[in-house]
């Protein structure tokens, strides 16, 4: 069945709910004649608007709905305690990111004057450039990328700025631990690449240090990913945190599209295929670029899509995927019992799930790191067998749950297991 | 008569918003946070319009005349004001004041 007939129905057969429909038509930044009359006619309606509301923060959308729903005619169908929530939410995130872009401001000038280049990634790049104003996407963290010899010096230089690492990470992984101070609401991460190393999506990114741009963010001159860079890695970001979750979904592929309008005229389509395809990574960019363009009319180029789509597209999976990992806000039980990066096997669940129930005593010590001073080893395995108890009884609850969790982890995991080469 | 800024007259004036110190529109108000102190200051609707016209860097001869035509206010009274609201900023070290002709 060709690419465009098979897309056609996705979002009918994806059966929304009108709260749903009003989270997909909020997760852009500006709306078309045709979505703002839908947008009015969904807010007159009949909605459960404390869903909404639970939607929409789960989704990390609540900024955007607020201003989306600020200015419209409809807005007295909006109840006044939604509408105070969300300008809260709004004004709260918008003074959040100012707080993280002059503790950017104060970081750059110190990696500046320590010669340690940086290259400014996600929200901290995005907030300042593609959205323009600072309160419409919510930042967790600041993420800046070091070339890898250079993780240390940048490390060292934070402790003089009095951050401290919270916490611990691997060697493999793609960032140091995180790091914040007294007084601030920032956590910085230090990223040596955008994927963990022993991840199947890890790659080479030398050529993303070579085809930095510079942007003006937080006042200062700063590199940035390329456009063709910066989708490689969104697209990634929202492949990866599919695994297992929905929470931010809709933030994020809200990201992907959007730089893809705002780099409409720019984007080098040719680089961007040749480097995916050099990485190997045409699956899940693929994937996650005809979402972005079935859910959010991004702009991707129809050659691009044709060819990043992989051949054994399966419409019953991708309806699956989307229902489970991006719009549904319930979280996958089996989470926990599934490592990372690996495909299962039954006797491989029940190994990792003895693993995760009973861990060696220096990873329980490490994972309760922060919260676990003075308690008692003993203690801690004891809140492990407690969570792995809560867990299986959610398993037996619903079994059928978890079988479909389990088929679409495999399908997800499907997309890059046979990365090529 | 000329209302004046210090020694300088008000209308001969250009402002400048320092690198250090960056700002969120919110609606009817303004955050201000002057990165170098770690403070924050908020402005209100008036004085988030006056920052407005600032960050255009426009001479302060033009913010006077977009005022005067946007508020119901004497030209005596808005220099005044205006003339008081700079000092704070300048105080607090949000805005660099200098004269137009740049000496």
């Amino acid at each position: 069945m060709a690419l465009a007939e098979q897309s056609a129905n996705l979002l009918s057969k994806l059966n929304l709910s009108p709260e749903e429909r009003l989270l997909l038509l909020c997760a852009r930044l500006k709306l078309n004649d045709s979505q703002q009359d839908e947008l009015v006619e969904l807010v007159q309606g009949a909605l459960r608007w404390d869903q909404v509301l639970y939607k929409a923060h789960w989704h990390q959308l609540s900024p955007l709905m607020y201003h989306h729903l600020r200015d419209i005619d409809a807005a007295p169908g909006v109840p006044d305690r939604i509408m105070e929530q969300l300008e809260a939410t709004y004004q709260l995130n918008a003074i959040r990111n100012l707080h993280f872009h002059g503790e950017l401001q104060t970081v750059l000038n110190a990696l500046e004057a320590g010669n340690v280049p940086v290259i400014l990634l996600k929200g901290a790049a995005l907030s300042g450039s593609v959205y323009k104003d600072m309160g419409l996407r919510p930042m967790a963290d600041l993420d800046l990328l070091v070339r890898e010899e250079q993780g240390d010096s940048a490390q060292n230089i934070l402790q003089g700025l009095g951050f401290t690492p919270v916490g611990s990470t691997d060697q493999n992984h793609q960032h140091l631990p995180g790091m914040t101070r007294k007084g601030s609401l920032v956590l910085i991460e230090v990223h040596r690449h955008i994927e963990r190393r022993d991840s199947g999506l890890h790659f080479d990114i030398s050529g993303f240090w070579s085809r930095t741009e510079q942007a003006n963010i937080a006042k200062k001159e700063v590199s940035v990913l390329s456009p063709e860079d910066l989708l490689i890695h969104l697209t990634l970001n929202f492949y990866r945190d599919r695994r297992f979750r929905s929470a931010a979904a809709l933030r994020q592929l809200c990201d992907v599209a959007e730089v893809l309008k705002f780099y409409r005229d720019r984007m080098r389509w040719q680089l961007f295929l040749d480097n995916v395809n050099e990485y190997h990574l045409d699956g899940p960019v693929g994937c996650v670029l005809y979402l972005a363009r079935e859910l959010l009319d991004a702009p991707v180029e129809p050659r691009v899509a044709q060819e990043l789509w992989p051949e054994n597209f399966d419409q019953t999976q991708i309806e699956r995927f989307l229902r489970r990992r991006v719009i549904d806000t319930r979280e996958w039980v089996a989470r926990s019992l599934v490592p990372a990066e690996q495909e299962y096997s039954a006797s491989m669940m029940l190994r990792s799930a003895f693993r995760r129930l009973i861990p060696s005593r220096r990873y329980l010590t490490q994972s309760y790191n922060s919260a676990s001073q003075g308690v008692p080893v003993v203690f801690l395995y004891l809140m492990r067998l407690g969570q792995g108890l809560r867990i299986l009884a959610r398993v037996v609850r619903r079994p059928g749950a978890m079988l479909e969790d389990l088929a679409v982890d495999r399908w997800h995991h499907s997309l890059y297991r046979n990365r090529r080469g | 008569m000329t209302v004046r800024y210090k020694s300088l007259e008000l209308d001969k004036l250009t402002v400048t918003i320092p690198q250090e110190v960056l700002f969120q529109d919110l609606g009817e108000e303004t955050v201000l946070l002057n990165v170098a102190t770690g403070k924050y200051h908020g402005l209100n609707g008036v004085g988030s319009r006056i920052w407005e016209l600032l960050q255009e860097s426009n001479p302060m001869e033009m913010v006077l005349a977009t005022l005067l035509d946007e508020f119901e206010v004497s030209s005596k009274t808005l220099e005044d004001d205006l003339s008081q609201f700079l000092g704070v900023l300048q105080s607090k070290g949000l805005i660099e004041i200098h004269e137009a002709d740049g000496q």
